[in-house]
């Protein structure tokens, strides 16, 4: 490489051979500009751009003679580091300017006594990479512990150079590596020598700044022919892969999103692989193109087994018809929502599953394939099927049981007949034979025979409500149907010398005698509760809501508010049956009739002073 | 066979005399003894004296009714039938009735445990003159006797 050896320019003079006449000082305008001239040999355009202000001129090559030139770092290591790192500014001035320093052309580092470089010895420091991962480790090692007396390394290309270059390149752009290049740095040079390192690097990063915010900015002479000249020099500068900085930032940017999207993608297929979906691809010729843990465990092949084959080998014969009509579908890029279908194992048998497929397309937005996932829905259609057959059980069980408590209310009723009837068959022709003890029990068997029936009688009408659910509901008209009520109570009306009170009442929706059992339970406790004054008893209907409220109103007995539930249970009584008669079933009957339409039943009282019980029938539009 | 029985029995007032009028046939369908008891007592209860033919099935009181019209046998006055029979249903003896050339005008009274609508619907198609319900109470049951007798009374001379 010795022909790539620079000669003197000959404008490029030495500053020391340099006198007043040289043509590099005739360029100079100022003093300033002189001091630059002598100090470098050349006299650099970096400095003549602020010409127009002449306090930041002075004032940059103030800082340039601080923290570049005259700072204590070695002259051939600063300049060498100065080019290394102007590598990496995007703007080519840097590192052109500072290579010609380096090789002759001007002084490196401004210094009279340093020696400048061969071309040959410079190429390496220009095509050596920023060292990262695993090639950094030794340096930083080299870095750290190796240190000299003077903290700096003799030579150029050395070992211990270029791992603090490495080092000084790390922290110049602030790579993830940098605190650990610092570190080495710190550890190598001690805290003053390390400050210097640090302000010579901001002198640099200030400069390629600088360099930037000045488009104006050209190559002197020299270094232009030396480019023209030198075309190997010229490709490592114009050509550094290390490029610009802007590349550089780019080049992260584009790297952190690359990583980012692995990391997303391996997230995904993370999630895929774990479903216990079937997650599956397939091409537009409906091969198989991926193949998830849970498609192996759905369907039996692995993955191995299925990628590469036809979809078909899920499909079974009778639904291939189905997998035509998604795939057009897909090819016009339409999504197809779940659907339940059936596919089948490797080994033949159906499985019930619910599908989804979406189209997959390419970056021009062209559909290429197709994503399914099919979920196992045999054992939900299991369950289904199990609630199903539970429900309908359930539902004849039911209607068993309320066959059953009719027939049972209705064929116990005729054997109670006969023991009702004989008994008193038995007192009518044998009465006063059977002694006054005789009478007596006969009396009781009467009675309890009678009180059975009435039992019977209620719990029969108990059932009908929900049996005659079915019926369609009427609309009638309920101050008819308390009149009904009422005839049917005449008896007890007049027995009490009982004032009943109405309103008029609307038309609602129920059936009709079910309406009129809750009037007679509820009007005929009123008057059988009574106290000793007449029973009155006011019937009335409000609209509240969207419902009928319909009270019945007493000033008998009352209710002690502890019962206020209790008494609508069956069976339920509070007083006995001698005192005051019932079976203790009515109120359940009120409430069954009131629960079946929809409605609510309830109970204000004030012991001793009466009851009020309230029932509502939703209003429904006819 | 149905089960055939007869409760010929003369009431103590003698009252076919006082009537003018011979006594009273019946024809009583009805499975249940206890409940012909009953019928009796209520006949009885209200002087009404005659001879109670009861079949136990509706089977045998249908082919009575039907050899009525072919043999010489006397046809009855009233006709009590219960509606839950074996064999032949009591809305099946009221048909045959209906068919009898003898029997068609006869009154038929059904005496049943039911007091479902459509019982009492099937009885008035059926042309039965009464539908009545087996009372609980006994007074209410020789209550019945009345309609009976009443049934009784209108019938052609």
């Amino acid at each position: 490489m010795n022909s790539d050896q620079i000669m003197p320019l000959p404008h490029a003079v030495n500053g020391e051979r340099a006198g007043s006449g040289s043509p590099i000082l005739e360029l100079a305008r100022t003093s300033l500009e002189q001091d630059m001239a002598r100090r470098f040999g050349v006299l650099p355009n970096f400095f003549r751009l602020s010409s127009g202000v002449p306090r930041i001129a002075e004032n940059l090559w103030g800082f340039a003679q601080f923290a570049y030139l005259d700072n204590p770092l070695p002259s051939l290591f600063k300049e060498r580091l100065f080019v290394y790192l102007s590598r990496f500014c995007s703007v080519r001035y840097c590192i052109s300017r500072h290579l010609g320093f380096l090789i002759g052309l001007g002084r490196p580092s401004g210094d009279p006594v340093c020696l400048p470089q061969k071309i040959e010895e410079v190429l390496p420091l220009l095509r050596r990479p920023v060292p990262h991962g695993d090639a950094l480790v030794p340096l930083l090692k080299i870095c750290a512990e190796s240190a000299t007396d003077s903290g700096f390394p003799a030579e150029p290309e050395s070992a211990e150079e270029e791992a603090m270059i490495a080092c000084a390149a790390h922290v110049f752009l602030q790579t993830p590596d940098a605190a650990k290049a610092h570190e080495a740095l710190a550890r190598r040079l001690g805290p003053r020598d390390l400050e210097y390192l640090n302000l010579f690097l901001a002198f640099i990063r200030m400069a390629h700044y600088w360099t930037k915010l000045h488009p104006e900015l050209t190559l002197e002479a020299d270094i232009q022919q030396l480019l023209r000249t030198h075309e190997t020099l010229a490709e490592c500068i114009s050509k550094d892969p290390a490029a610009t900085e802007a590349d550089l930032h780019r080049q992260v940017t584009e790297d952190l999103t690359s990583l980012r999207e692995l990391q997303l993608q391996s997230r995904l297929a993370a999630i895929v692989e774990s479903s216990d979906d079937a997650i599956i691809s397939k091409d537009m010729n409906g091969v198989i193109q991926s193949w998830n843990g849970g498609a192996e465990r759905l369907f039996g092949y692995t993955a191995g087994e299925a990628i590469g084959k036809p979809i078909g080998i899920i499909i079974p014969a009778d639904r291939m018809g189905e997998e035509r009509e998604i795939l057009d579908r897909l090819k016009r890029g339409e999504r197809v929502k779940y659907f339940e279908t059936v596919r089948q194992r490797k080994d033949g048998t159906p499985l019930d599953i619910s599908l989804a497929i979406s189209p997959l397309k390419d970056a021009h937005g062209k559909v290429v394939g197709a994503s399914k996932v099919a979920r196992d829905i045999t054992e939900r259609n299991r369950q289904e099927q199990a609630i199903h057959a539970a429900n309908a059980a359930l539902s004849r069980s039911n209607a068993d049981l309320q066959q059953f408590a009719y027939s049972a209310s209705h064929d116990l009723q005729e054997p109670l007949r006969m023991v009702a009837t004989y008994s008193e068959l038995l007192k009518r022709d044998f009465g006063g034979k059977l002694g006054p003890a005789g009478d007596e029990y006969l009396g009781y068997t009467i009675q309890g025979a009678v009180r059975m029936a009435q039992l019977l009688s209620d719990l029969r009408l108990y059932t009908q409500v929900s049996t005659s659910a079915e019926e369609p509901l009427q609309n009638c008209d309920s101050g008819r149907i308390l009149d009904k009520a009422l005839a049917n109570l005449e008896a007890a009306i007049r027995a009490n010398d009982a004032c009943i009170i109405r309103t008029p009442l609307p038309a609602v929706c129920i059936h009709g005698f079910q309406l009129q059992q809750l009037f007679q339970n509820l009007i005929g406790n009123a008057i059988r509760y009574r106290r000793s004054d007449p029973p009155q008893v006011h019937v009335e209907a409000r609209l509240q809501g969207a419902d009928w409220l319909f009270l019945v109103r007493d000033n008998g007995i009352g209710i002690e508010p502890q019962y206020k539930e209790q008494i609508f249970a069956m069976f339920k009584r509070l007083h006995s049956a001698a005192a005051y008669p019932g079976t203790g079933m009515g109120l359940a009957i009120c409430q069954r009739v009131v629960e079946r339409i929809g409605g609510r039943i309830w109970v204000e009282s004030e012991p001793g002073c009466g009851s009020t019980f309230f029932f509502t029938i939703p209003v429904r539009e006819r | 066979m149905g089960q055939r029985f007869s409760l010929q029995y003369r009431s103590e007032s003698g009252s076919e005399e006082r009537a003018g009028r011979k006594d009273a046939r019946i024809l009583l369908v009805e499975d249940n003894p206890a409940d012909a008891g009953l019928v009796r007592r209520a006949l009885e209860e209200h002087g009404i004296g005659g001879e109670i033919t009861v079949f136990a099935d509706g089977d045998s009181a249908i082919r009575f009714i039907q050899a009525l019209d072919t043999e010489p046998i006397a046809c009855p006055d009233l006709v009590i039938v219960d509606l839950n029979l074996p064999r032949r249903s009591g809305s099946e003896v009221l048909e045959c009735m209906r068919q009898s050339m003898r029997c068609r005008s006869v009154p038929g009274v059904v005496l049943s445990s039911s007091s479902a609508q459509y019982d009492r619907e099937a009885a008035d198609q059926l042309g039965a003159s009464r539908y009545l319900r087996k009372p609980l109470r006994l007074g209410d049951f020789l209550a019945l006797g009345l309609i009976f007798k009443d049934l009784l009374e209108r019938r052609p001379q």
